[in-house]
């Protein structure tokens, strides 16, 4: 009976001798057919031991690697693209790119992509298979190499600050979960319980870029807006951070010098830099940004006020530290995984955009009274900058990183004079406010006495 | 009266009952092979830090090795985060206890079980002090519960 | 005389003759006696008596169990062996080569699903062997050693399926066996609570035992792959052997005393207790037609058809089974991705089930009682009536379906009061673990059975009706916990009507 069922009820059978019947109709002179007629029925497959792989795709895409057959249906389609011609499947096997169940012999199983074909990586579907170039291959050089989607995907990683949350080999901030290995993780490792789409994996990265809170309830990670190729290309970035078992004799060149480039590398320019890790919560840095899922407002660190009296060192302790109780990581070699000289030439690029240089010259008066400056905090202060970390819509005062790094006469200037394009409105008298020196010293004196 | 043992009966029941020994002592032998004298494992120790790197009152988790340490006046114990039910690593809630995300199982401050499947509740691990003066806490040592490492 | 080179000429021609004539010490087996005599010579067939008594070929008496256990066991042996040609125990391969036997081997798909039914369906017809022979009385004198035998056949029969069961490595596999280790290490639970571990710790010797490691691993596959191919057959094998001839001793298959005419139905003298059957036939008629001494018939052809045809029969089922429906096999194992829930294999989920209140008790306390009580009712039970006879009589039939009743009312309603109120840590958090593993759902309704059986001994004042009424509420018993554990246990072991109703991960 067994043998009744795999020698007649085959499916890769029957697609076999479908197969020898396109060879003949195709065969054009006597030694094509001679060939056709002799095409065996039989499983194929491709064994790659340096891969691990044992792949019987062939078994039904018979017409892999000939040129004639484009009009032919599927599976018997020659491959697209040069592909298959540095990537012969005698060396790298089918399911290195594709993924999918190389050792089954029947398409359900071997695409598995149905429930109840139990296996972790189901055949990628296009776009998303050119996430497997970026699993040996360094994602820029393939831009016009075959894997536009992934290469677009991974400048838009590059430049969306992703990095300002998630670490990514050691490098990033600790908000959200590390990046690495994120490619491996199967759909038992992601929760699925909302996703409305196919319970894929790549939908599910699809539909938590477009909305992470939708997927992940509690989540941090604020709105993408990206339309719908931005997400496919992240999307594709992010499944090709898996683990590969790329031997020396296998790496192709291209990731060779990036490996070594990471010993030497030009470096990253601050601009690039504060792409990759800040520009996530900070923007441009002009002006306040009021984060949706944060719910706090994030400082102006470009804005040409705020630059025109903060000095290197300010700034540069800042990015050393971070504000502890807050979401602004501390971004020294131990924390955040930044060299200093990257901090420095992130440094660099914000003085940049500094217009002019002013002097702090806000003198705090003497016997400045906290108690008095109580009163004024809480008539004056309290609707932005609240009296405790949860409060604070603005930056809380207590924080110990701010209280670090500003000294007094900073915090007095700064009230005095405000911040032009952001919430802080001058409140000195000599501004457009109405406060007095005095008042503000109070006022520093007891902002001291916060946290 | 005595009974007279023959010689044949004596050097019989000699010659049976060393052969029977024999077989008795070499299957004894045998059954030594069974357990492995080292484990295949990566190695189980882990390092807590020098007793003063660990004050009154702290409390460690160290994610790689699963376990969690606690630090006291005088005396120092380690936990294990592996749920002993499937594997699953517990997670701290307040309160002191530890519950299990992947069958509900819960576990109160000392690490007994007082709810779900788990069939016992969450080791306690062997400390030691090396030479130098450094702690190590061994995962695959168990103590009973309640057993503490004592600061000199 | 013709000479020496003619003789050995001739003597070769005749090879074939002489040799198969030396191989059979008995005649052609085309009449009755040349039958006896091949039955009593030939090796294999040796293991059936010549004369089979008409009582045991009744198929409402055994309803064929025992064969059947024995049936799907050559099936097991020979789909077993050829899978061995393919199957490879280590971590990496086991799997990749499960996949190839199903994919590419040729009709290893069919080899593979025949193993696991048949393995499936030993199990239950081995649970229905030992009820058949319970409920006959079939463990009475002189047959008592041979229920033992058949305990110890049982127990193996549950340890070769469960190391089978970890050999495809898959999550099934691997998450199950996690657990069934764990259940075996949980003499620590007693050993913790009475601070003895330090000294004497078996349930961290017999984890080592089994794994060869701290968890679960490649030198666990490769323990429980020997145990499976070969130290458990080894042992299953002799003691079948065992049970089949202790068969033969002990008088053939048990027999009610109504199927003996009382006075050898005046043809033939009084039986007695012969335990050796005639070898020959006495040649000429007799007027005893169709009929021999002691209500036999003659083995070959009755036995040996009745035989053939459940092997038919049986392997036809198993054979439908296995082209409908394959054997299951989950993603590769993966120790960082714990099923939720993780079941054992299906005869154990009524375990399972006890072991989510105490796994001491359910695990090891119960189990252990339950088989070592199931060792001795020969021995506690020795009364002499009833033996042959279903329920030994209207009275029996009366007790079974009683105690049927009571063990399902008492399970259901102990499991209901669980379920909905949970046990008493839920009230007194604080409670020492000592007295969870003794007072726990599974202790709290074996308890019941031991008082509701002893009530039965008393009322019926007969240790038989005792033991009818204690098997018969574990085993009602024993369905209903594994029906649970089946079927309304989902994630985190929490309670569920049924699988629809599961949260989605």
């Amino acid at each position: 009976m067994a043998a009744a069922r795999e020698n007649y009820f085959t499916e890769w059978r029957g697609a076999q001798r479908e197969y020898r019947q396109i060879l003949l109709a195709k065969a054009e002179d006597e030694a094509e057919v001679r060939s056709a007629r002799s095409f065996s029925v039989e499983i194929r497959q491709v064994v790659v031991p340096d891969l691990d792989r044992v792949d019987r795709c062939i078994t039904c895409h018979l017409g892999l690697d000939d040129p004639r057959m484009v009009d032919v249906p599927q599976p018997f389609k020659v491959h697209s693209g040069p592909f298959l011609e540095d990537h012969e499947t005698d060396k790298f096997g089918c399911t290195s790119c594709h993924l999918g169940q190389g050792r089954a012999t029947s398409q359900r199983e071997a695409h598995a992509l149905e429930d109840g074909t139990f296996w972790e990586q189901p055949l990628l579907p296009a776009p998303f298979n050119q996430s497997s170039c970026g699993v040996c291959h360094d994602p820029e050089y393939l831009g016009s190499r075959g894997a536009p989607v992934l290469a677009a995907g991974f400048e838009r990683f590059r430049t969306q600050g992703c990095l300002g949350c998630h670490k990514l080999g050691g490098r990033g901030g600790p908000l959200g979960p590390s990046l690495d290995g994120i490619g491996d993780k199967g759909k038992h490792a992601l929760p699925f319980a909302h996703v409305s789409g196919e319970k894929q994996v790549w939908n599910w990265h699809l539909e938590h870029l477009m909305s992470p809170q939708e997927i992940v309830p509690d989540s941090l990670m604020p709105e993408t807006e990206l339309d719908q190729a931005g997400v496919e290309g992240l999307t594709t970035y992010l499944l090709s951070l898996r683990s590969s078992n790329l031997t020396e004799a296998l790496t192709p060149r291209d990731r060779y010098e990036q490996r070594y480039q990471v010993w030497h590398t030009p470096p990253l320019s601050g601009e690039d830099l504060y792409q990759q890790f800040c520009y996530a919560c900070h923007e441009e840095g002009i002006e306040t940004v009021l984060h949706d899922t944060l719910e706090v407002a994030i400082p102006s660190i470009r804005n040409p006020d705020f630059l025109a009296v903060a000095s290197r060192e300010f700034l540069t302790q800042n990015l050393l530290e971070g504000r502890p109780t807050t979401s602004m990581p501390a971004w020294s070699p131990a924390a955040g995984g930044l060299s200093d000289e990257e901090i420095g030439r992130i440094v660099d690029y914000l003085l940049e955009a500094r217009q002019e240089v002013r002097e702090v010259t806000f003198v705090i008066a003497e016997g400045a009274d906290a108690e008095a400056g109580d009163e004024l905090f809480r008539e004056e202060c309290t609707d932005c900058h609240g009296l405790s970390r949860e409060e604070s819509e603005a930056s809380w005062l207590g924080d110990p990183g701010f209280q670090s790094s500003y000294d007094d006469a900073l915090i007095g200037h700064t009230i005095k004079f405000g911040r032009i394009d952001t919430l802080m409105i001058p409140y000195g008298e000599e501004a457009d406010g109405y406060l007095s020196d005095e008042q503000i010293s109070d006022l520093v004196a007891f902002i001291r006495t916060i946290g | 009266m005595q009974q007279k043992i023959t010689r044949r009966d004596f050097s019989e029941r000699l010659a049976f009952g060393s052969f029977w020994a024999a077989v008795g002592v070499s299957f004894v032998g045998m059954l030594k092979l069974l357990k492995p004298a080292v484990m295949p494992e990566a190695t189980t120790r882990v390092k807590l830090g020098h007793p003063d790197e660990l004050p009154a009152g702290t409390e460690r988790y160290f994610p790689r090795q699963n376990l969690f340490v606690y630090s006291e006046e005088d005396s120092i114990y380690a936990i294990s985060a592996i749920c002993p039910h499937l594997g699953c690593i517990v997670q701290r809630l307040p309160e002191s206890r530890f519950e299990c995300p992947c069958h509900g199982s819960k576990f109160n401050a000392t690490g007994e079980v007082f709810a779900g499947p788990s069939p016992s509740g969450l080791s306690w691990l062997e400390i030691r002090r090396a030479p130098n003066g450094v702690l190590y806490a061994d995962t695959a040592i168990t103590v009973p519960r309640g057993t503490k490492w004592e600061r000199a | 005389m013709p000479s020496a080179l003619h003789r050995f000429l001739d003597n070769l021609k005749r090879v074939p003759k002489t040799f198969l004539g030396s191989v059979r010490r008995h005649g052609k087996a085309t009449s009755d006696r040349g039958r006896s005599q091949a039955v009593f010579s030939n090796l294999f067939l040796h293991i059936h008596s010549v004369k089979t008594h008409k009582n045991s070929l009744k198929p409402g008496y055994t309803l064929g169990f025992g064969l059947l256990t024995t049936v799907c066991l050559v099936i097991l042996t020979v789909t077993g062996i050829l899978l061995m040609v393919y199957y490879k125990p280590t971590p990496e391969l086991a799997y990749k080569s499960i996949k190839d036997i199903h994919f590419v081997v040729p009709t290893g798909r069919m080899m593979r699903n025949l193993h696991r039914w048949a393995a499936h369906g030993m199990v239950v017809l081995v649970f229905l062997h030992m009820a058949r022979v319970f409920y006959t009385a079939s463990y009475r004198r002189p047959r008592e050693f041979n229920w033992f035998a058949g305990i110890a056949l049982l127990a193996l029969t549950l340890a070769l399926s469960f190391t089978g069961y970890l050999l495809p490595w898959d999550q099934l596999a691997y998450w199950a066996t996690t657990i069934g280790v764990n259940i075996a290490s949980s003499p620590r639970e007693l050993t913790d609570a009475l601070g003895i571990t330090q000294l004497f710790d078996p349930g961290g010797a017999i984890r080592h035992l089994l794994l060869g490691a701290n968890t679960p691993g490649a030198e666990a596959l490769i323990r429980f792959h020997l145990l499976h191919v070969m130290v458990l057959p080894i042992l299953l094998f002799a003691l079948v052997g065992v049970h089949f001839w202790r068969i033969r001793k002990d008088g053939g298959l048990s027999r009610p005393e109504s199927a003996d005419p009382p006075d050898g139905g005046g043809f033939f003298p009084r039986g007695g207790n012969k335990t050796y059957g005639l070898m020959a036939i006495v040649r000429g008629r007799s007027p005893a037609v169709g009929r021999a001494p002691e209500n036999t018939v003659n083995s070959w052809p009755h036995l040996f058809i009745a035989q053939m045809a459940i092997f038919m029969a049986a392997t036809v089922i198993l054979l439908a089974l296995s082209l409908a429906i394959d054997a299951p096999l989950k993603e590769p194992a993966n120790p960082a991705i714990p099923e939720n829930p993780a079941k054992a294999p299906w005869y154990f989920l009524g375990l399972q089930e006890l072991v989510s209140y105490s796994g001491f008790m359910g695990g090891v306390g119960i189990p252990l009682i339950s088989m070592i009580g199931l060792a001795l009712i020969p021995y506690l039970d020795r009364e002499r009536g009833g033996v042959g006879v279903w329920f030994s009589g209207p009275e029996g039939r009366r007790v079974a379906l009683r105690s049927a009743v009571f063990s399902t009312a008492l399970v259901v309603g102990l499991l209901a009061f669980a379920i909905n109120f949970g046990w008493l840590r839920e009230w007194y958090p604080d409670i020492p673990q000592l007295v969870i593993t003794f007072v726990n759902p599974g202790t709290v309704i074996a308890a019941c059975f031991a008082a509701w059986s002893l009530w039965i001994m008393r009322r019926t004042d007969s240790t038989r009706m005792g033991a009818i009424a204690l098997f018969t509420c574990f085993l009602i018993g024993y369905i209903i916990l594994t029906y649970v554990g089946t079927v309304h246990r989902g994630p985190n072991w929490e309670f569920y009507w049924s699988q629809a109703s599961w949260p989605i991960h």
